[in-house]
């Protein structure tokens, strides 16, 4: 069983973005070990606040703490430090740099001292994530070349080994089933250590077959939580549609 | 490596076509210029590689060149079109002449000053450029003519100006420096070997930047995919500042060699475009500082060889400049061609999967 500890994250009437793109007094709390999927349509604010988590957009109003120590006015790379670890959906836009090869990711992600790149270590732990993931790829492939399941394989690869907490969009789009599979055991495979996930999601199986709760967000606020385990396909769609009553 | 060496190849070989073609379109040109065209190339090789001193000319002409070639690899490689290189040579050259001019102590010091004031005034014109772009959203091609312009328009108010020669203000320069701060030259070979190395030395480290550092490694993340880098925890608006900056730098000791070992005073063209020559040369390298080095020689035997075309054949000198601008077009050209075919066969691949 997963820990469940105290809470990892907790997020206290917070409001950011701009213009259109806005989230207004969302309040949630994950407990450490925890899975909260986030279903909504596209631009109902799911995107806004895993971005607003990740200390990417900034917050106009409200507090984020993680592990008690509050956050808000971190930017992401601050965040990145304290553990969280953000997927976005773009795999290869926002996800991974074309052109670099996947030994030249790995460089570009691990915590060595020095200015000089030690290559030859560079590439070994290259092949050796290439294994334990099973990506489809050689240290040299670059990433416009790998299929999006064998992306989305490094993009977990790349993943720092313990983060407190993983923020992902569409986790699994446009994957075959058995691939979706992998990345999800993959990914809960780390609630053993205490971490805790907060996903969007468009595919209501995937929330409900991975969550333990779902939040469902409705003109950038979150008009209803439900338990993954007891909802219905039906009562998730009305609530994706805005009726709560 | 057998395999990487290859690609080298397979994407560098329409390039190597290139070569001939525009070596024939320049031949087209000869022949309508009426011009005997072997008699044309053996000038130009006699004119840049024919003696001891020729060869000494073109080296000095290389050096200002690759240093400018180093600087905007730098900044190619962070995604940016640094066109303002340019003008970070005449500030770079401005600074340097302000110490000459100056500074007085031992030789030696104001050698090694001058050095240090080119190089901080292109780094400090490219941190202006880099805070437009950077922090202002103003476009670096943009923002880099425009300073290029002011810079230019700068060393014309300066020659005609304040540091005019006494009693007269003419476009032929400052005064010339004291002689014992001129950059040292083989007297032989008219090489300032401080020059050559530091074309030398500014190629070699940027390509052992790039290669073997984090920095580097940083540098072309930000400049291959901003956002991904980004997210990969990469400071990007940092490191594009830091590309400003270091092109700056190495634009800006061109323009202090140009000052110290070539004109030995401040002249309204101290540059004479080796900016936009550098852009030229970078884009035929693939902005592979390794191979803009060789193609910079080139480009500086075609520069100094057709000056012996007007003397000899009383062809203009220019024609050396059509000739390499004919040769960048070909390379383009023949580069646009490669991506084309390359996107076609994606397609064809996609439509059969």
């Amino acid at each position: 069983m997963p820990v469940r500890g105290t809470a990892r994250l907790r997020v206290e009437s917070l409001s950011a973005g701009r213009e259109v793109a806005t989230i207004t007094g969302v309040t949630l709390e994950v407990a450490q070990g925890e899975v909260v999927g986030l279903a909504g349509l596209e631009g109902a604010g799911q995107r806004v606040l895993l971005r607003a988590l990740a200390g990417q957009i900034p917050t106009t109003a409200g507090r984020v703490t993680l592990d008690g120590r509050d956050v808000t006015a971190d930017g992401y790379r601050a965040r990145m430090a304290a553990g969280v670890h953000h997927l976005p959906a773009d795999r290869i836009g926002e996800g991974l740099v074309p052109g670099l090869t996947i030994t030249e990711h790995i460089a570009l992600t691990a915590e060595q001292s020095g200015a000089a790149i030690d290559w030859a270590a560079a590439e070994r732990d290259a092949a050796e994530r290439i294994e334990r993931f099973s990506v489809r790829g050689t240290p040299d492939s670059v990433p416009e070349s790998l299929s999006g399941g064998n992306q989305q394989r490094l993009l977990l690869a790349l993943m720092p080994p313990q983060p407190s907490l993983v923020l992902m969009e569409h986790p699994t789009r446009g994957l075959d089933v058995e691939s979706a599979a992998w990345v999800w055991r993959q990914l809960l495979a780390r609630r053993e250590d205490g971490t805790a996930f907060v996903f969007a999601s468009a595919d209501l199986d995937e929330l409900m077959t991975y969550c333990d709760r779902i939040l469902v967000c409705f003109s950038g606020r979150i008009i209803g939580e439900v338990d993954a385990a007891t909802t219905s396909v039906a009562e998730l769609g009305l609530l994706i549609g805005g009726v709560t009553a | 490596m057998i395999t990487r060496a290859a690609e080298t190849l397979g994407t560098l070989a329409p390039r190597l076509i290139a070569v001939p073609v525009a070596l024939a379109v320049g031949l087209l040109l000869l022949w309508v210029a009426d011009a005997p065209p072997l008699q044309t190339l053996r000038l130009l090789i006699e004119g840049s590689l024919g003696s001891q001193q020729r060869i000494g000319d073109t080296l000095m002409v290389w050096a200002p060149l690759a240093l400018a070639c180093a600087a905007l690899v730098v900044t190619f490689t962070a995604g940016l079109w640094n066109i303002g290189v340019e003008g970070q040579i005449v500030a770079g050259a401005i600074a340097a002449t302000w110490v000459a001019r100056e500074l007085s102590a031992p030789p030696a010091v104001v050698m090694a000053s001058m050095l240090v004031a080119g190089t901080a005034g292109g780094a400090a014109w490219a941190g202006l450029l880099g805070v437009l772009n950077v922090r202002g959203g103003v476009h670096e091609i943009f923002g880099g003519l425009g300073l290029t312009f002011v810079a230019t328009g700068a060393v014309i108010y300066l020659v005609l100006g304040p540091w005019k020669r006494a009693g007269v203000a003419s476009t032929s320069g400052t005064d010339l420096f004291p002689r014992e701060v001129w950059f040292p030259t083989m007297a032989a070979l008219r090489v300032s070997p401080l020059a050559v190395g530091l074309g030398v030395i500014a190629v070699v480290g940027v390509f052992l930047l790039l290669r073997r550092t984090r920095f580097g490694l940083r540098l072309r993340a930000t400049g291959q995919g901003r956002a991904a880098a980004a997210r990969l925890g990469v400071p990007t608006e940092r490191y594009l500042m830091y590309a400003f900056l270091l092109s700056g730098a190495l634009a800006g000791i061109a323009g202090a060699v140009l000052v110290g070992a070539q004109h030995h005073k401040l002249v309204p063209s101290v540059s004479g475009g080796y900016g936009f020559l550098g852009i030229l040369v970078v884009l035929l390298a693939s902005y592979r500082i390794h191979w803009a080095a060789p193609i910079a020689l080139f480009f500086a035997i075609i520069a100094n060889g057709s000056v012996q075309l007007q003397l000899r054949l009383d062809l203009h000198s220019s024609l050396g400049g059509v000739f390499q601008g004919v040769l960048v077009l070909a390379v383009l050209l023949a580069g646009g061609w490669q991506m084309r075919r390359a996107r076609e066969r994606d397609r064809k691949a996609a439509a059969r999967a």
